[in-house]
């Protein structure tokens, strides 16, 4: 029953990934892996002494970060929220109604945000009809994280609940009657029985979240590249684009790639131990 | 339908910046250092004069349908101020006999025509050319983008269109075309050509640019070689009194005079290439009185346009779109009335007419004259002598290659004849009536149906021939001629350079730093940041590669 899984997963993903080997390449596509010459880690040394590639890896970060602090709860907060209403067909329609954007393209969510808050969107006009100096939120850089933020959470939130939702399903009822029994209040109550009870799925997608600290998207900041330039917008996903993909440069973009992988992997490595450390099983343990 | 067609300050527009005239190459023993053909030296770039090319092109056969009534001077397209009564039948047999179909993959700046099966503008075509011409049409904003993977990937179709402007940001391609596309020398070289009349009748300055690695690889579109022209909504600024700039100082004045938010109005588009020629910076290279190669980004002429868009930009007088994406959709904006001046390719006047004819009767953009930021004597850039470029998939079999060169024989037939008038406008009756003065005016399925897909395979002699469009041809035909007389003497003239491929990846970086500087987002004064920069990534190689294609043929 394995065997298929296994194979596709050979076929399509390990054996793909000895592609890499090319970011030790001057790679050109049309000589071939085979043909193309090897220059051991030049494509590294160049990377790391460009700055825009800093640029890049600074601004994918700190996007990661700001993301941790302001998206990451709010789809607990949601699931929360949503799982304290009572009524079965408005829950349904809030959970429609969050769901929804996800489905959205990322050019659908930009436009959106441009139609509204944009230099010739809703906000700008009636501003500017009602006599007041126009602004222009999509434009300005230093708070173009902000609003990517925003942005994803509009987007996926409601999404990511799914999970949280999912999760809250499993506590036993009991706790809460018996809890509710010994004179706990709400909040007590969301202390320590459910907070508590969400806690595995929370360290799991956090350490998973925390290996993608890398990849914060790619579209999302393509399509808005241009509005704030590419000193805010670049992160690393569209850095290989531009200078590997587009310009043909497929060694250097692969070299970008691995080094994206490596500082994943180490990542996800850190967090598991500091899970293990809290007492959570984390995404693997050593048994 | 020549030039680089769309947005205003899209990295498309960098490219041209960067210099038409670096767009290609021949191989060979002037200046070689890419052989090996295997992993390819990322720096090298050849040149070879087009006399000693002369072997490879084919020998110019005149096709003369009609003749023009407003002479082109100095290398400016001769205009056609009336449709023909009779047109000629330029090619009489169908071209692919095996009638199987032909995959093509072009761009397109305007909305999607009906596909195949769906659109008799196709049907009545093929059925001339004898065989089904699947196009693949990819937004021509973007097409460069997509047009490196599929290189990459080695897919691509029997006909390919590659835009020049877009060959300047790939690295290696003249390794693609090696691997990739046919060898057309065989086929067409001399005397051979006889046998494609239409593609015979192509100038052979055009036929150079065809060449790489010292082998006729593709099929030219031979272009006017301007890159851009200010274009303007005369039917809007008549209503408020505007005249053209001419000058800096009216730029501002017009800034002024037509902005206004609250009726959601903006004076400007993308205007940055144009503003940066009125400063007078050249198109690419530049020789200085001591002999120094400077390129057009480190001129103190183009660090004064850059400080004057940005004050464009500051003053408000750009339309937000076009702040906050520099790719954005211009055509819209433009034929909308929500900005009133921008630059545009050529081919985008003619294309915008078209799309408002049914839409906005009182539609009327006009070009401004070419003028100098200072009122004095302007120069215009000047280009090749072909602009875009169809190659023929390698390895397909003389007989199918035959084949293919008939189609492009076929969309090689110049104004005057059926094929062309078929290709233009589709059929008459069904597609276009004729008007009193002989010219097509499209029906309502035409303009549905009738897209510029034959017309970016191969090329024609350029020609200035809409007079459907009342005053189009006298007025482009002014513009151009008046354009041509100021045309900046291209350094390279004569000598196809294929630029080092290091060259290309400079672009991406600068023109963020550029747009970054005009919005504001950083000071004048990181001009000087990233001209460094992109010296040192490459830029001075390119100056010395350059430099000896100008000491080796002695100029």
């Amino acid at each position: 029953m394995v065997l298929p899984v296994v194979v596709l997963l050979g076929v399509f993903h390990y054996f793909p990934t000895l592609g890499n080997v090319i970011a030790f390449q001057d790679y050109s596509p049309y000589a071939g892996i085979r043909d193309s010459e090897f220059i051991g880690l030049a494509n590294f040394s160049r990377m790391f002494a460009e700055p825009a590639f800093w640029t890049a890896v600074l601004n994918t970060l700190s996007i990661t970060a700001v993301q941790l602090v302001f998206f990451f709860p709010i789809p607990i907060a949601l699931a929360l929220l949503l799982n304290s209403v009572l009524s079965v067909r408005l829950r349904t329609l809030i959970q429609g109604v969050v769901y929804l954007p996800h489905f959205f393209s990322w050019v659908l969510v930009v436009s959106l945000f441009q139609q509204m808050i944009g230099g010739a969107g809703l906000l700008a006009q009636s501003l500017r009809a009602n006599g007041y100096e126009a602004i222009d939120l999509m434009t300005k850089p230093h708070t173009f994280i902000l609003l990517v933020t925003a942005q994803s959470i509009w987007k996926d939130a409601g999404w990511g609940m799914i999970v949280f939702l999912a999760a809250l399903s499993t506590i036993n009822p009991a706790l809460y009657e018996a809890a509710a029994a010994d004179g706990a209040n709400r909040r007590r109550r969301l202390w320590h029985i459910t907070l508590p009870g969400l806690r595995p799925v929370i360290v799991l997608l956090l350490i998973l979240r925390l290996g993608d600290a890398l990849t914060v998207g790619f579209e999302q900041f393509i399509l808005q590249r241009s509005a704030v330039g590419g000193n805010a917008a670049e992160v690393l996903d569209t850095y290989v684009y531009y200078q590997g993909l587009l310009v043909g440069d497929f060694g250097y973009g692969a070299a970008a790639g691995l080094f994206k992988g490596v500082v994943g992997l180490v990542l996800v490595l850190v967090a598991n131990r500091f899970a293990h450390l809290v007492g959570e099983q984390g995404v693997y343990s050593r048994s | 339908m020549t030039g680089p067609v769309g947005g205003g300050t899209s990295r498309r527009t960098f490219i041209s910046l960067l210099g038409a005239g670096a767009a290609v190459t021949a191989g060979g023993a002037t200046l070689t250092g890419c052989s090996d053909g295997k992993s390819g030296s990322s720096t090298s770039g050849r040149a070879e004069t087009e006399d000693k090319l002369s072997g490879l092109l084919p020998k110019y056969i005149a096709y003369e349908s009609v003749k023009p009534d407003l002479p082109g001077e100095n290398g400016a397209a001769p205009g056609f101020t009336k449709y023909p009564a009779e047109l000629k039948r330029a090619v009489p047999d169908k071209a692919v006999t095996s009638g199987k179909e032909v995959s093509a993959m072009t761009p397109l700046w305007s909305p999607m025509p009906p596909g195949l099966g769906n659109n008799s503008y196709y049907d009545v075509n093929n059925e001339r050319i004898g065989a089904p011409v699947r196009f693949n049409i990819l937004n021509g904003n973007d097409y460069g983008d997509k047009l490196g993977p599929i290189l990459a990937a080695g897919n691509v179709p029997e006909l390919l269109c590659v835009p020049g402007w877009n060959i300047a940001g790939l690295t290696r391609f003249g390794q693609a075309v090696d691997k990739l596309f046919e060898d057309l020398t065989p086929y067409l070289a001399g005397d051979k050509a006889s046998a494609y009349p239409m593609l015979a009748n192509l100038p052979t300055r055009a036929w150079a640019y065809g060449v790489w690695n010292n082998q006729l690889k593709a099929v030219p579109f031979p272009s006017d070689g301007f890159p851009w022209m200010l274009m303007y909504r005369k039917d809007i600024c008549d209503q408020f009194g505007a005249e053209p700039p001419k000058n800096g100082d009216d730029l501002l004045a017009l800034g002024k005079q037509l902005t206004d938010a609250k009726a959601n109005r903006w004076a400007f588009g993308g205007v940055s290439d144009e503003v940066i020629r009125a400063f007078g910076a050249p198109s690419g290279w530049r020789k200085e009185s001591d002999g120094k190669l400077v390129h057009k980004i480190e001129t103190p002429e183009f660090e004064e346009a850059v400080a004057f868009i940005r004050k464009l930009f500051q003053t408000g007088y750009v339309h937000p779109e076009v702040v906050g994406n520099a790719g954005a959709d211009q055509n819209a904006l433009f034929e909308g009335g929500k900005l009133v001046i921008r630059q545009n390719g050529l081919g985008g006047w003619q294309e915008s007419l078209q799309r408002q004819a049914t839409i906005n009767p009182k539609y009327n953009p006009q070009p401004v004259m070419p003028f100098a930021h200072d009122g004095g004597t302007p120069i215009t850039w000047g280009g090749d002598p072909a602009g875009i470029f169809t190659f023929v998939k390698k390895g397909l079999g003389e007989a199918r290659v035959k084949e293919l060169l008939g189609v492009l024989n076929y969309t090689a037939a110049p104004f005057g004849t059926e094929e062309n008038q078929l290709y233009m406008y589709g059929k008459e009756g069904t597609h276009y009536t004729k008007q009193p003065s002989g010219a097509p005016k499209l029906t309502a399925l035409g303009q549905k149906e009738v897209s510029q897909t034959y017309i970016f395979l191969g090329g024609r002699p350029t020609a200035i021939t809409q007079s459907e469009y009342p005053g189009y041809v006298q007025s482009m035909s002014e513009w151009q001629n008046a354009a041509a007389k100021v045309q900046e003497k291209n350094l390279f003239d004569g000598i196809r350079v294929e630029q080092p491929a290091k060259m290309a990846a400079l672009n991406q970086p600068f023109d963020d730093a550029l747009q970054d500087i005009f919005r504001g987002r950083k000071p004048v004064s990181e001009l000087k940041t990233a001209v460094k920069a992109w010296q040192t990534n490459g830029g001075n190689e390119g100056r010395d590669f350059y430099a000896k294609v100008l000491s080796d043929n002695g100029r």
